[in-house]
């Protein structure tokens, strides 16, 4: 077949063909208008390499997509591994790995099609998103379709889009075709091409039809009508049924209905409406067949629907979602609600949670009939189906029209865990006052009656809300008595989630077992495969980790977790631990790092606000501290999140933010209101890090908070005067702005050196108002701007530090410069640790490279 | 994108002198910045040629800073900014040529120096 005007398509796709034939796989986006050509461009480039491997799937417009449905299409070229994982539960990251696999396997280079992807359910935008990321080291090439004139701005797509790595996506837009081009086809049917521009405006499909039409018809559905309509009866009900049967029909469903003889198979396919392909009839374009569709009276249309789903009943094959598509279509409200709900757990169990969600609802709209208990459990259902979606408010009344039906029915186990269910629904949504509520009567029913599982799952619910709140006492004693009862029924679910609650606690606290705790429940995750617990492990186990300023043990397990959320995907965990992350790199003095890394977090539509937090403190106090733009506005945005979630550890790192912001002003930080709730609420939680960094800069303001409660050791150290003890203890952990802090309350020296550490770690305000109290303190030859000779200098070395740079790029030891400077190695040791801090180095080999490109050297 | 103005100070004095070698720097300094999307627009140098005003475009202050670090370039203050133009101004208020004409000029016309 020949195209006009797609040269251009077609050698971008050829090219990126040849790429992935070198074993550099890439991505094509084509789209387009409906009828622009996409399925002809795509089966052209087909046609040109025959000898490769080439995959097709369609997704197809169902009332609900089937799960995965393109990847059932091409199932038969797999491997019976990927096969036989295809719809089994949980197993979805094991059925992406295992198809990845099979396309390394496969000799030569694979072309894998999926079309109409605006028509895909949730699994199928998954899988796509987990080949794109992880094509460009196999021979293969992914090409997708889908029609942007369909996409609004909430379509899945779009966010898939974004989630692209875009230098292997390449997007490859087709465009209408031209007026000369249009005039060409038509001369080359000898038709007059008079107004056929101007009607069909470029659209290759209608110009086609337009074509094989008398005169110019006004759309494309007067086109396709008007052949339709030319038709004999028998012919025009052979149409009729494959109208309603989206993309395609079986031979055998149209002659066990229709029976039709064999002029009129004939007259259908010369009419050119449809075509023969394998076993079934398809339309040649989807546009024929919904102007065909939509031309049928609504009770025709109805009953063939019914036809067609009576005779797929008889069969035993046939996928959950076109029985559904005709259930709806007929209107028949009951076998809408025998075929939703089984094929809402179908979507569930490949991924596809959107969907289950939607499908439990209309089921749920059909359900008059059904007795209560079937009502209850199908609410459930669709609640939580609504949870996993964000789709929190549904997620909530449904849950409520559960409960009041099984108090109908006086069931009290199943009223304990909806109200468990509750809780946690109410927690996402940040209504924590509703979530505590809840999870007490959850415990409170469920100790009533014997209740097993659910009271320990009460149990463990009720722990994790008393540890999120930092109520540490109470989350250790309820959540002792879940892994109690866990331990003593081997349920290994709950011991996990139990055990990281009291572990997590505990670690908070700074306790040692704590962290063991919530290794031994990765240990269990992991074992069992339970995904979100593992990752939630892996997350306490960060945050954790950098709460308590165990900076090796944060940054060991950061590693451990990127690298199992890579496998899967899981990128709401991992932007939370990458907030974690920046957290760390900011309080170990490396705020270039941390700030790139926050400046990317923040850019991406779809971060949560638990990590949206922690990245916007950081952000908002390294902007703070450098005097930098922007740092007001991200403090209140990052405020009004914060104290949404009422949560101390939420709220511990912004009020330091704001005390710290009030000191930059020169005003009292116990006069903002965050800062004085937050203060009390650290001491009531005895949370010692927080209330000591909070004290620690109301003190400094001019007015210290005069409650009682246990500060941090090295806080405590400097507000009794032992600065040295301080700085030598911050300079253990390696937080260089709390060092120089701590060395400006010491003597001269150690001033002199906390505003060099604060010059290079470029923290102009911050340097700037110290200054300013130092002086206005009587302390003289400080207050000074950076010595001349040290600015000249990029890096802002001094002399010494560039005589010593020099030095080191010759290749001597600490001991050899101690001597040709004749200095002691002491010093010689302070000077090199200086010039590393400044030019940002973790080694010598480092610095003498940066010095080299940086064009420093021994001054003139 | 905002712009920003960045202040910096060289004790020393800027020393940028028109040959190849200086295009080459500048050329360097440019193609530094584009790694993190910020552009350089222009810049303002005192007549002691000791503190500069530099207009840029960038994504955000972290930007700016990277790059300046990564070209040797001191910074000692970022203000994000928005552009006050009085031509601007004048045409959108529809002022008439009979207006424009009435403008007097108090001083002497004298043109500004390009930074040599």
């Amino acid at each position: 077949m020949e195209l006009i005007e797609r040269d251009y398509a077609l050698q971008r796709l050829n090219d990126a063909l040849a790429l992935a034939r070198q074993g550099a796989g890439r991505t094509a986006l084509v789209y387009g208008e409906a009828g622009i050509g996409k399925t002809s461009l795509v089966q052209c480039l087909a046609a040109a390499h025959e000898h490769d491997h080439l995959l097709r799937g369609w997704c197809e417009a169902l009332f609900s997509p089937q799960p995965l449905g393109p990847l059932y299409d091409m199932a038969d070229v797999f491997s019976a591994r990927t096969r036989d994982l295809l719809g089994r539960e949980g197993r979805r990251a094991e059925l992406f790995a295992s198809l990845l696999a099979d396309l390394k396997s496969f000799e030569g280079t694979t072309l894998i099609v999926l079309e109409d992807l605006h028509w895909a359910d949730a699994a199928t935008l998954d899988l796509v998103k987990y080949l794109a990321r992880r094509i460009q080291h196999t021979h293969a090439m992914l090409v997708l379709t889908y029609r942007d004139d369909e996409l609004n701005e909430r379509h899945p797509l779009r966010l898939l889009f974004g989630e692209l790595p875009s230098d292997v996506a390449l997007r490859i837009p087709l465009l209408p075709l031209s007026e000369a081009a249009v005039n060409d086809l038509a001369q080359r049917c000898g038709r007059p091409c008079e107004g056929l521009y101007a009607a069909t405006a470029g659209n290759p499909f209608f110009v086609t039809e337009a074509l094989s039409a008398e005169g110019v018809p006004a759309s494309v559905r007067d086109a396709v009508l008007a052949r339709a309509a030319r038709q004999p009866p028998s012919v025009r009900a052979i149409l009729d049924l494959a109208a309603i049967v989206p993309a395609r029909i079986d031979v055998s469903l149209v002659d066990a209905l229709l029976a039709p003889s064999r002029e009129d198979i004939a007259s259908v396919l010369v009419s050119g409406l449809l075509l023969a392909q394998g076993g079934s009839y398809a339309y040649r374009h989807e546009l024929a067949r919904i102007a065909v569709e939509q031309a049928l009276p609504p009770p025709l249309a109805a009953s063939l629907h019914a036809r067609v789903l009576r005779h797929l009943e008889k069969r035993d094959d046939v996928p959950m979602a076109r029985l559904v598509h005709h259930a709806a279509g007929a209107g028949l409200s009951e076998s809408v609600m025998t075929y939703a709900p089984q094929a809402a757990a179908q979507a569930a169990l490949h991924g596809s949670h959107c969907d289950a969600a939607w499908l439990y609802g209309k089921a749920l709209a059909h359900a008059s009939g059904l007795s209560d208990e079937a009502c209850a459990d199908l609410l459930e259902r669709h609640a939580y189906q609504c949870y996993l979606t964000s789709q929190i408010d549904a997620a909530i009344d449904a849950y409520a029209s559960a409960l009041a039906l099984w108090r109908k029915l006086g069931n009290v186990l199943q009223q304990g865990h909806v109200l468990r269910w509750l809780s946690r629904v109410y927690w996402v949504a940040g209504r924590n006052a509703e979530a505590d509520a809840y999870a007490e009567q959850a415990v409170q029913w469920l100790e009533s009656c014997d209740a097993g599982k659910e009271l320990t799952w009460a149990l463990s619910n009720r722990s994790q809300l008393h540890m999120l709140a930092g109520r540490t006492d109470e989350a250790v004693a309820w959540g002792t008595r879940a892994i109690e009862l866990a331990t003593r029924d081997g349920d290994t679910e709950i011991l996990a989630h139990a055990l990281n609650n009291v572990g997590t606690a505990r670690a908070a606290r700074g306790h040692v077992d704590g962290a063991g705790m919530i290794e031994r429940s990765l240990e269990i995750s992991l074992e069992h495969g339970y995904g979100e617990h593992a990752a939630r492990a892996f997350a306490n186990l960060t945050s954790t980790a950098v709460t308590t300023r165990d900076y090796t043990a944060a940054q060991w397990h950061i590693g451990r977790a990127a690298v199992y959320f890579a496998d899967r995907d899981l990128d709401s965990w991992s932007h939370y631990v990458m907030a974690y992350q920046a957290r760390l790199d900011f309080e170990q003095g490396r705020w270039e790092a941390a700030g790139a890394l926050a400046s990317r977090l923040l850019a991406r539509a779809d971060i949560t606000p638990i990590s949206r937090i922690p990245t916007l403190a950081v952000l908002a106090r390294i902007r703070l501290r450098r005097g930098d733009p922007g740092a007001e506005a991200l403090l209140e945005d990052v405020t009004q999140l914060a104290s949404a979630t009422g949560e101390l550890q939420r709220l511990a790192p912004v009020a330091a933010a704001r005390a710290e912001a009030s000191w930059l002003r020169g005003e009292p930080a116990l006069d903002d209101p965050i800062v004085r709730l937050t203060c009390a609420q650290a001491a009531g939680l005895h949370d010692p890090r927080a209330l000591g960094e909070l004290r620690f800069w109301c003190r400094l303001s001019g007015a210290d908070w005069d409650g009682e409660g246990e500060i941090e050791p090295v806080f405590a150290w400097q507000n009794e005067g032992q600065w040295q003890q301080a700085a030598l203890a911050w300079q253990g952990l390696g937080c260089p702005f709390e060092r120089a802090f701590a060395l400006l309350e010491g003597d001269e020296a150690g001033m002199a050196e906390a505003l060099a550490t604060l010059n290079a770690l470029d923290a102009c305000a911050s340097l700037r108002r110290s200054r300013e109290l130092l002086s206005r303190a009587g302390v003289r030859g400080l207050a000074r701007g950076p010595r001349a000779s040290t600015s000249a200098h990029p890096a802002g070395l001094t002399l010494r530090e560039r005589q010593i740079l020099t030095l080191l790029s010759q290749g001597l030891s600490n001991v050899e410069i101690a001597c040709r400077l004749a200095r002691s190695e002491k010093t010689v040791e302070h000077h090199v640790s200086a010039v590393l801090r400044k030019l940002d180095a973790h080694t010598r080999t480092e610095a003498v490279m940066l010095a080299g490109r940086l064009g420093l050297g021994e001054p003139h | 994108m905002p712009r920003y103005v960045v202040e910096r100070s060289f004790p020393e004095g800027l020393s940028l002198p028109t040959n190849v070698a200086g295009a080459a720097k500048c050329v360097d300094i440019v193609n530094t910045n584009a790694e993190e999307g910020v552009t350089w627009l222009h810049s303002y140098v005192s007549a002691d040629h000791a503190r500069t005003y530099c207009v840029y475009d960038a994504p955000n202050p972290e930007a700016i800073r990277q790059v300046a670090r990564r070209n040797g370039l001191p910074v000692d203050q970022i203000t994000e900014i928005s552009v006050l133009n009085p031509y601007f101004y004048l045409s959108m208020a529809g002022a008439s040529r009979a207006a424009a004409n009435r403008t007097v000029y108090r001083a002497p016309w004298r043109p500004f120096r390009y930074f040599l």
